[in-house]
């Protein structure tokens, strides 16, 4: 999930480097940080004036019947994680935003999930798309996520979006993003793990 | 399962949409922005406030370019009058940053409240600026 500062040409110049370096970088290296890092190299060494973009980079293994999820962020908002139970925290470590210095000291947080575990991936349009005046802060999205407990994936994403749009008649200031990741409930099932997951993304362009 | 929703609205109130169209500003917009510049002697104190975003990050960056080149000791910029900014917020802070740097300016911050507070801690910028509201916190 990422978000190039600015808007046009060169937000989409930077959008198309970020997107087959990260390609590119995950080959070269494991670790989510080792990525991003990767990404920041480039936007200092190829863009001039510099130029610059938010990623939550995220890989899940499976191993052992078990899902486990490693993240690394670059000036993005924290991954919130939904337990099961409803208990609700944004996870991980806040990182330098990519492009803005040449060692960004990136950390890896990985996290265990179990069966109706979910994580949630946003843009900072989610929160600030209607800011000032309608501003949807962490605590609030907390909240929202915290009543969301026991819902699938494209449920909670509805209802997440639903709840940014309904704040005004207005158009956004800023483009909306939101990926959804489930663990589902059930065991394995014949036609393989993809049933174990539930995954819903979309988003808003301002 | 993969889903996978977007540019269609749900609203309770029914509104009707007119999908991405941009007729109008938003919520923001460059008219919403202020700038201030104070000067005493060998500093000065830009205070922004208002919104900050794409469309009066240009208005910012002017001010605080035109203050670095007078050859001061100091630039204060003040964010504590604004009540929103984005990452052009943050944008224009590290190309002052970069600016102030090869000009021999020291460049400080005063955060502001939790909103711009929260976006510079997003951003992970906050410690590569210096606390103009707390000096001895840095090197």
């Amino acid at each position: 999930m990422g978000d190039v500062c600015g808007k046009g040409a060169e937000a989409a110049a930077v959008t198309g480097l970020a997107r087959y370096t990260l390609r590119t970088g995950a080959a070269q290296v494991d670790s989510p940080s080792g990525v991003l890092t990767i990404l920041n190299d480039a936007l200092r060494h190829e863009r001039s004036p510099r130029e610059y973009c938010t990623v939550a980079y995220a890989r899940l293994d499976h191993v052992a019947g078990a899902f486990r999820l490693t993240f690394s962020t670059g000036g993005h908002p924290l991954p919130l994680l939904l337990r099961s139970d409803g208990t609700v925290e944004h996870v991980g470590t806040h990182g330098l935003l990519l492009g803005a210095e040449a060692d960004p000291q990136l950390v890896d947080t990985t996290v265990d999930l179990q069966p109706r575990d979910c994580i949630v991936l946003y843009t900072d349009g989610i929160t600030d798309a209607f800011a000032p005046a309608h501003a949807l802060a962490p605590a609030d999205l907390e909240s929202l996520l915290g009543s969301c407990a026991g819902s699938s994936a494209g449920e909670i994403a509805e209802r997440i979006y639903c709840t940014v749009l309904d704040f005004s008649s207005s158009e956004p200031r800023d483009d909306i993003a939101l990926v959804v990741l489930r663990i589902a409930d059930r065991e394995p099932s014949q036609d393989g793990r993809s049933a174990r997951l539930g995954l819903a993304m979309g988003g808003e362009a301002a | 399962m993969v889903g996978s929703f977007g540019r269609r609205r749900r609203r309770s109130d029914g509104a009707a949409q007119s999908g991405l169209g941009r007729a109008s500003h938003p919520a923001g917009g460059g008219e919403h922005l202020r700038v201030d510049v104070s000067e005493s002697p060998g500093s000065a104190r830009i205070a922004l406030s208002g919104q900050f975003d794409i469309a009066s990050a240009d208005d910012a960056s002017r001010a605080l370019q035109a203050l670095l080149n007078r050859g001061l000791d100091l630039v204060v910029v003040d964010l504590s009058g604004l009540d929103f900014m984005d990452s052009t917020g943050v944008k224009f802070l590290l190309e002052g940053r970069d600016a102030a740097r090869d000009l021999g300016v020291k460049l400080s911050l005063v955060h502001g409240g939790d909103p711009v507070r929260r976006v510079l801690t997003v951003a992970g910028v906050i410690a590569l600026f210096d606390d103009a509201d707390n000096p001895q916190s840095f090197p």
